[in-house]
């Protein structure tokens, strides 16, 4: 039975994943809202304004570093509709936020092959390229990888 | 080098491009078609694009597939969001309103249009 008038028709998807505790705060930036105004501070965009203070997430969208990630949780992003996760590098140690995809979870491991196939899984593939070694090694949900 | 018919979601568009399409939730797109030099599409959209193959993605689909299914419940979650109400044309004065004035709920014999 509903509790009050205002969850009787609220529905809303069960997330026990997410991280209950605030971001890290080094990874955001202060967000000032702008109430539908442009520059000339007459509406532009009507029906907004207000809401709950936020504050922006650092994103990484380039995914620029090559090496194994973990992912450390998986969290609330007030500016997307979708999550993020918080992964740490596994040498460098470096923390960022990156784009969760469903069902990545904390202590998965997520790399990059942006910068081209790392040496380590060259050698596995016995020094030359393998599609079927080299799909199964590197199509993992979150990886970030070229099309060719 | 992702294979055919991978989900993937957080495409970019030009080479070094970072993400920049399908980051909604639930949001994928699906690898249809290796050329040498480009890679073929489909988007969340339905929109059937040619990529540059040296562009990157991310595999899986975006997070919070379910969210599609939510319901507010009531007007002032959304006001947390930051969305303010709409009011109705037809609950304006005539002076305010091409749909405005008149008794009850009636539009005047227009037909629908905007304030502007």
């Amino acid at each position: 039975m509903p509790v009050s008038p205002g969850m009787r028709h609220h529905q809303r998807p069960i997330h026990d994943h997410l991280w209950k505790g605030k971001p890290l705060r080094k990874l955001t930036i202060a967000k000032r809202g702008t109430g539908g105004r442009n520059n000339t501070g007459k509406i532009t965009c009507r029906h907004r304004g207000g809401g709950h203070k936020r504050r922006l997430r650092i994103i990484d969208y380039q995914r620029r570093e090559p090496g194994p990630q973990t992912v450390l949780r998986i969290e609330y992003d007030p500016g997307r509709s979708g999550h993020i996760a918080l992964i740490q590098h596994d040498e460098t140690k470096n923390q960022s936020y990156i784009l969760a995809a469903e069902g990545l979870r904390a202590g998965d491991k997520v790399e990059s092959y942006r910068a081209g196939i790392p040496k380590r899984l060259m050698e596995k593939m016995g020094g030359k390229i393998d599609p079927g070694i080299m799909a199964t090694e590197t199509i993992v949900k979150g990886n970030c990888l070229p099309f060719e | 080098m992702i294979p055919l018919s991978t989900v993937v979601f957080g495409l970019g568009i030009r080479r070094n491009d970072g993400a920049k399409l399908c980051r909604a939730a639930g949001a994928s797109a699906q690898v249809l078609q290796q050329e040498s030099e480009f890679t073929i599409c489909k988007l969340a959209s339905g929109e059937v694009r040619k990529f540059r193959s040296d562009v990157c993605a991310t595999i899986g689909v975006m997070s919070n597939e379910a969210r599609q299914h939510m319901k507010y419940g009531k007007a002032g979650r959304m006001r947390w969001l930051g969305i303010r109400p709409t009011v109705r044309g037809v609950a304006m004065n005539a002076n305010e309103h091409p749909h405005g004035g008149g008794r009850g709920k009636s539009k005047g014999n227009k037909h629908s249009r905007s304030t502007y």
